[in-house]
């Protein structure tokens, strides 16, 4: 682990890895791979509840909010006005109140548009805090 | 009432709070966002908040991963 942490908006870090959620075959991969990783940071997705097949567990079952700090992020957004919807509706879930904001910018690549994030986001400046821009 | 839930067209009898409608869907109050016609509402109130006729629900929740499945 780094003796050096890394603080962000107060918060201080022991390891500068952050990790994602994607791919995994299970929740219990997801936890074990997480757990490996040695990473303080995890990242996770916004995403309206499919009612008509909800699984019971929930990824959130799988990641102890003592342990690691969930950063929730808005990729499947594609304009500023949606990432700072879903940023707020992450924040009101209660598991964060950071936020990794992102916009797709390219629908085939799923790139995001970065400058386009940084030159309108400043219009929603009061309204967000502790953000990472990706 | 007629509601809309994420989209899917449901019916319930008044009163109905968000409490009722998160235990309805098997969902856990304290792992989802709850927003009414376009409005946030804060977990406190989800016991004593009820929902009318023409409602508009978005719930929404964490998964794995960033970007569209």
């Amino acid at each position: 682990m780094n003796q050096d942490p890394l603080i962000i908006a107060g918060r201080e870090f022991r390891s500068r890895l952050w990790v994602g959620t994607g791919k995994y075959q299970s929740f219990e991969e997801t936890r074990k791979a997480i757990e490996a990783s040695g990473a303080d940071v995890v990242t996770v997705a916004v995403r309206r509840v499919n009612i008509t097949d909800n699984k019971s567990e929930n990824l959130l079952d799988y990641l102890d909010p003592k342990k690691y700090t969930i950063l929730p992020n808005t990729a499947g957004c594609y304009t500023v006005e949606d990432a700072v919807r879903y940023s707020r509706l992450a924040r009101a879930a209660g598991v964060s109140d950071l936020v990794k904001l992102e916009v797709i910018g390219d629908e085939r690549t799923l790139f995001p548009d970065t400058a386009g994030l940084i030159s309108r986001k400043n219009s929603h400046r009061g309204r967000l805090r502790g953000i990472a821009l990706y | 009432m007629k509601i809309v839930v994420n989209g899917e067209h449901q019916e319930a009898e008044e009163p109905f709070t968000v409490t009722q409608l998160l235990q309805k869907l098997n969902l856990r109050s304290d792992q989802v966002a709850v927003e009414i016609n376009l409005k946030i509402v804060d977990r406190g109130d989800f016991p004593t908040w009820n929902l009318h006729d023409g409602d508009t629900v978005e719930i929404l929740s964490f998964i794995g991963g960033g970007s569209p499945a």
